[in-house]
């Protein structure tokens, strides 16, 4: 099998294996005694603690996606069970806030994750890594991934398909000239531009890895 | 960029002290409105990886600080793909809409070569004749403005136009008749002096615009003439230009200005 070939199949199999296999198995189990303590810890309201949770949950998510994990989810599970799964040892006090404790276990939990990582077959060396980026270049992956893209557009509405091609046409010196052209032409500033850009561009590789998968 | 977009590369990077870093990222789970200034930054490291825009420093710290999950190595991988992809799109989609428009056309003609002929010698003696009729157009509207300064002079003193060709016309000079006033086809000098007999009736006015005409087309005009007294009766003065004069029929039309219902017409005859 040539290099080409092998890196291809690499990455294809990389998706799938991804969502099939997480990096991290998340185990823990949450008990109906752990998560009351663990809402009364919030607020002594319970529907204010509801809130609370559900709150710190979203912002865990955040936390794990901004570090570039993919099962950022269940990570951010994991993190709330396991402070609810301790909190009957926590030596609790007014000074700390319980975002320092989600925190601080949401950071041991991602240095796990990347030590998992390390051990996971499906690692991409960042030698393999500096190869594949230069497959792009490559015509058969190539027009598989644009053929691809080609059906996500067409998935889209058409004013955002147009937006992000626009947004992506011009590179380097252009490109900030042509986006601040796109973003008057839809009467939007700059960053709330670059938001709907992002929206739309998380829909398109979810296509487009969906997509990949197929073939 | 701004101090905050700075710092939050230099976090992306990993280039952060510890304290700073859990700054970031305590903001990050409890501000969900910051972390769209966070993928903003991202998106921009990205991009400038992509276009190799980054500094060997950051370069280095883009592989070892940044790219340290797979997640990373694919968003990375995505935008240079989606980038891509929409540069190429965007050429074949131009190329595509010139290419059309040119192929249309041309399977348009391909089928109707008779239509294309016809275009072609239409378009060729269109913009001849274009060519010619706004260059007389052109050269009419230089002979006007000249001539109507002319005439706008006192043309009571006749004596230094002696030397030049004069006629004098008569109202309801007709073609064929003895009394329609003939003059040969390019006189002598630029200009002929021509003058117009009023009616008695006509006596009155002091002011005409005058209109001549060649087979019932305005060629020149000039307003508010003055009428001058001759042995005997009323008359017009005016200079015509020798050069607009070809071979034909004119007419000449005096409009009182105090009564421009009443147009008083003349004409003559070049030969």
């Amino acid at each position: 099998m040539d290099l080409k070939k092998f890196e291809k199949q690499a990455t294809l199999c990389y998706y799938s294996f991804r969502i099939q296999n997480p990096i991290m198995k998340t185990t823990t189990t949450l008990s109906k005694a752990d998560l009351d303590r663990l809402l009364g810890w919030l607020s002594a309201d319970q529907e204010a603690a509801g809130k609370k949770y559900l709150e710190i949950r979203e912002g865990l998510v955040r936390y794990f996606r901004i570090k570039g994990c993919y099962e950022s989810q269940s990570l951010a599970d994991e993190t709330i069970n396991r402070v609810a799964m301790k909190l009957k040892t926590f030596q609790l006090t007014s000074e700390l806030k319980p975002i320092t404790y989600f925190y601080g276990f949401a950071k041991n939990i991602f240095f796990e994750y990347l030590a998992e990582l390390k051990r996971s077959p499906m690692q991409i060396e960042p030698e393999l890594a500096g190869r594949l980026e230069g497959q792009t270049d490559d015509g058969e992956d190539k027009e598989t991934r644009f053929h691809c893209l080609d059906d996500c557009m067409a998935k889209l509405r058409t004013d955002e398909s147009e937006m992000v091609r626009a947004y992506y046409a011009k590179d380097r010196s252009e490109k900030f000239e042509a986006r601040r052209r796109l973003a008057d032409s839809l009467n939007i500033s700059i960053g709330n531009l670059h938001i709907r850009v992002h929206r739309v561009k998380k829909i398109l590789r979810e296509c487009l890895e969906s997509c990949l998968e197929r073939i | 960029m701004d101090k905050g977009s700075e710092k939050l590369r230099r976090y992306l990077l990993g280039d952060l002290s510890v304290e700073e870093a859990e700054e970031i990222e305590q903001t990050i789970i409890l501000d969900e409105k910051f972390e769209a200034e966070v993928l903003e930054a991202e998106d921009i490291l990205i991009e400038d990886h992509v276009e190799g825009t980054l500094s060997a420093d950051e370069a280095l710290k883009f592989q070892e600080g940044y790219l340290i999950t797979p997640e990373r190595y694919q968003n990375l991988e995505f935008v240079a793909t989606l980038r891509r992809y929409s540069s190429e799109r965007a050429i074949s989609d131009r190329v595509h809409e010139a290419g059309s428009f040119w192929e249309r056309l041309r399977s348009f003609l391909s089928n109707v070569p008779a239509v294309a002929y016809v275009i072609c010698l239409l378009l060729f003696f269109g913009t001849v004749a274009a060519y010619f009729w706004l260059g007389r157009d052109e050269g009419l509207s230089k002979i006007q403005t000249k001539y109507s300064a002319l005439n706008r002079q006192d043309f009571s003193d006749l004596g230094p136009y002696r030397s030049i060709s004069s006629i004098s016309v008569l109202p309801g000079s007709l073609r064929g008749t003895d009394s329609t006033v003939k003059i040969s086809q390019g006189p002598s000098g630029d200009s002929i002096l021509v003058r117009l007999g009023l009616p008695v009736e006509f006596t009155n006015y002091a002011h005409f615009d005058v209109r001549l005409k060649r087979e019932g087309k305005k060629i020149l005009s000039f307003d508010a003439l003055s009428a001058y007294k001759s042995e005997s009766s009323n008359e017009l003065r005016l200079l015509l230009p020798v050069a607009i004069l070809e071979k034909g029929l004119y007419q000449l039309e005096a409009i009182p200005t105090d009564r421009p219902e009443s147009p008083i017409t003349y004409a003559f005859d070049v030969e």
